[in-house]
């Protein structure tokens, strides 16, 4: 009977599948990483270290990014972790003062390389002195402006805007330029593209957003209010597509490449994903500015490479991170794949020299601000914290900018406080 | 069938003359138009993720959408076909799963079916009862105490681990379903088997089992949809990308950036090629689902 042989059939895969061995990892060193990060990046280094360490070769294991503080309290717990993690930068304190990552401090204590790290991955690969983890690469955000619009709208396409003032007149003028030309981007429904590209435009200005600790205060400086009511006149007049409200970041990574944004905040990774959408356009990209000519700031963001508590090969994974830091690395991985450098000193590279556009943006390295809290996600990334909240009420309601600030700092010091 | 029960009401409704002929073809058509409108709703998902799956990833993620792809492109199969250790290495995971989890759950639940419908066994409704309460717990609450002790007996990281596991979550339906399966074999055919000289491993295999097949069926399918498509205990229990099954996959590979970004082009693709296989399943194995099969049998 044709059941029989459908249900031998399934019983004889079974059994195949059962005595396969799988295969022998004895050797090798595992490495996670979250998903939805720099994968491109990722997997050249971890090439680049398989090619010169054949006998102690990296299995590298992306897990989904939102599973990835249960996937290593699991195996911590069990034992079975593995002997690299590259985690998102903005979680290294949380996972630091939870007492899940080895100290590497030691290893490093006669390193000159982490010395020109990127100061905010170092910032949050620190915790209490002691070091726990070096940039794997990283993400910063700067300003793009659309040199195409800008002709069109009679602005000079070599000068971009310097101040916020000379964002919203030359905004003015872009907007409506062409079919569905907007001056500017700002997404409407994703906390972590406006702390990404609007946080920026606060530091910039001289403000602060989220309270380092349980005792500060946030949001302050007298810079906030005004770069919020710049916010606000900015959708009011038009110069932002109504559209982007629904903005949850799912396609923020496309606006620029879309060539109707004159504008927009948003990161390094966006220059060949819009050259790759758009291969006419023609952009440049600078600081992005605060309230006065001068003033600049940037989100240095990216992932930080750790080793999690209980790794038996602590000493060849640090070897591994020294070797993503060495200058041979740096220049011929990095800055050959057109990405950020994660050493500052390396910036000055035969590749960046022929990409200008990869040199304004690595300027931003050195500015660069990385929030140092033990709350990022229920301060500033979660869909329903008080970040994104101040930021819609801001952008689409007409309540007063102090009331909103005034509830905003209130939700802040609450979560803060527990 | 719909329109014969249509045809059947009419009948009784409208007799038989030359209005009821007219009133029946009409019926018919209002029948028709019905199903019609089910079959679209139930479809249109299904046509949405497969039209967005070949769409360009622009195109894919642009807002407003496009109902109709402006541009062909495979890109997104491509794309999901070398993902890391390559779609394939997935697609054998899942299977392997899947037939595995299969094979454990018809291993157990037939005899045990068996033995609860026929078997005088002391406490039987009760233990079938007990049996049946793990489906009140919900596996997601086991998950980690499971992890910990197949951590020490080596079966993390194994797709045999897995099956277990999906075999665990499916068993106590399977055995509800195999229970009353055997319960329905009249038990006269038995008795004439005993009479003929059948032991009871007899009487199972040659007169039993060939008539509960649709139930077989059926647990073979739950077995299957359920490994399938099962995404927790998967996470849980694997750690290399290599071991890794397909839901996992299509989860990791869909986030393009940190910021929320998603490759919508991408994930459909998976997901077309993730139902690829239950329908496959499904229709290869409806055809067992054979009515009536013992009707009369004891007249």
């Amino acid at each position: 009977m044709n059941l029989k042989k459908l249900t031998m059939g399934a019983v004889a895969m079974a059994t195949l599948l059962a005595a396969m061995p799988m295969s022998a990892w004895a050797e090798d060193l595992q490495m996670w990483e979250r998903s939805g990060g720099n994968a491109g990046m990722v997997d050249a280094l971890v090439a680049a270290w398989n090619e010169k360490n054949p006998d102690r070769k990296i299995v590298l294991t992306y897990i989904p990014h939102t599973e990835m503080v249960p996937k290593l309290a699991q195996s911590i717990a069990s034992g079975e972790v593995p002997d690299l993690m590259g985690l998102d930068l903005i979680y290294g304190p949380q996972f630091e003062a939870a007492g899940q990552l080895e100290d590497i401090t030691s290893y490093f204590a006669d390193d000159a390389s982490i010395k020109t790290a990127s100061p905010g991955h170092m910032k949050v690969s620190t915790y209490d002195g002691k070091l726990y983890g070096v940039p794997l690469y990283a993400d910063v955000s700067a300003l793009f402006w659309n040199k195409d619009l800008f002709k069109k709208a009679g602005l000079d396409p070599e000068v971009p805007p310097k101040s916020l003032a000379e964002i919203h007149d030359f905004a003015k003028k872009i907007t409506g330029v062409e079919e569905g030309a907007y001056g500017y981007y700002l997404a409407g429904n994703c906390a972590g593209c406006n702390i990404f590209t609007f946080g920026p435009l606060i530091w910039a200005s001289g403000g602060t957003i989220e309270p380092a600790d349980a005792a500060a205060e946030p949001l302050t400086g007298d810079a906030v209010p005004k770069v919020l009511e710049w916010a606000r006149m900015m959708h009011k007049e038009g110069l932002i597509n109504p559209a982007n409200q629904a903005e949850n970041g799912e396609t923020f990574h496309l606006q620029f490449g879309s060539g109707k944004v004159g504008m927009m905040g948003t990161g390094n990774f966006n220059i060949t994903l819009a050259r790759e959408q758009n291969p006419n356009m023609n952009f440049g990209i600078t600081l992005l500015p605060g309230l006065e000519a001068g003033q600049t700031a940037s989100f240095a963001g990216g992932d930080i490479v750790t080793v999690p508590k209980g790794s038996k090969r602590v000493a060849d994974a640090v070897d591994f991170m020294k070797f993503i830091l060495s200058d041979e690395v740096q220049v011929e991985v990095y800055a050959k794949m057109l990405n950020m450098t994660t050493r500052g000193d390396m910036v000055d590279n035969k590749y960046y020299a022929e990409e200008p556009l990869i040199k304004d943006v690595a300027k931003a390295i050195d500015i660069g601000v990385t929030p140092y809290t033990l709350k990022f996600f229920e301060l500033i990334n979660s869909p329903q914290g008080p970040w994104l909240q101040m930021l819609q009420r801001v952008y689409y309601t007409d309540d007063p900018i102090d009331t909103i600030m005034a509830d905003a700092k209130q939700q802040m010091k609450d979560i803060a406080a527990e | 069938m719909s329109a014969d029960l249509a045809q059947s009401i009419d009948e009784t409704a409208a007799g038989n003359g030359v209005l009821g002929r007219l009133w029946r073809s009409r019926t018919k058509y209002l029948v028709g138009a019905a199903c019609l409108f089910i079959c679209v709703i139930m479809l249109a998902p299904l046509v949405a993720s497969v039209l967005a799956s070949v769409k360009s990833t622009a195109e894919a993620a642009a807002v407003p959408p496009t109902y109709v792809p402006q541009s062909w492109s495979l890109d997104s199969y491509l794309k999901l076909w070398v993902y890391q250790a390559g779609l394939p290495v997935y697609l054998l995971n899942s299977f392997g799963t899947a037939f595995m989890a299969i094979a454990f759950s018809l291993l157990l639940t037939v005899p045990a079916g068996y033995a609860l419908a026929r078997f005088p066994i002391p406490g039987k409704e009760l233990l079938f009862v007990f049996l049946l309460l793990a489906l009140i717990i919900p596996y997601q609450a086991l998950l980690t105490p499971i992890f910990l002790m197949f951590a020490q007996l080596k079966l993390t990281n194994s797709l045999v681990g897995l099956a277990i596991i999906h075999t665990a979550i499916q068993l106590p339906f399977s055995l509800y379903i195999m229970r009353n399966a055997f319960e329905a074999v009249p038990i006269e055919l038995e008795e004439a088997a005993v009479i003929d000289g059948c032991n009871s491993f007899q009487v199972l295999v040659r007169i039993c089992l060939p008539s509960v097949v649709p139930a077989m069926i059926t647990v073979a399918l739950f077995a299957f949809i359920t490994s399938w498509n099962e995404f927790l205990g998967a996470l849980v229990m694997m750690n290399r990308q290599d071991s890794f099954t397909l839901p996992l996959i299509l989860a990791a590979a869909r986030t393009e950036t940190s910021l929320g970004g998603t490759d919508w082009g991408m994930l459909q693709a998976g997901v077309t090629i993730s139902i690829i296989p239950c329908v496959g399943i499904y229709l290869m194995l409806q055809k067992y689902y054979v009515s009536g099969l013992l009707a009369g049998a004891v007249k």
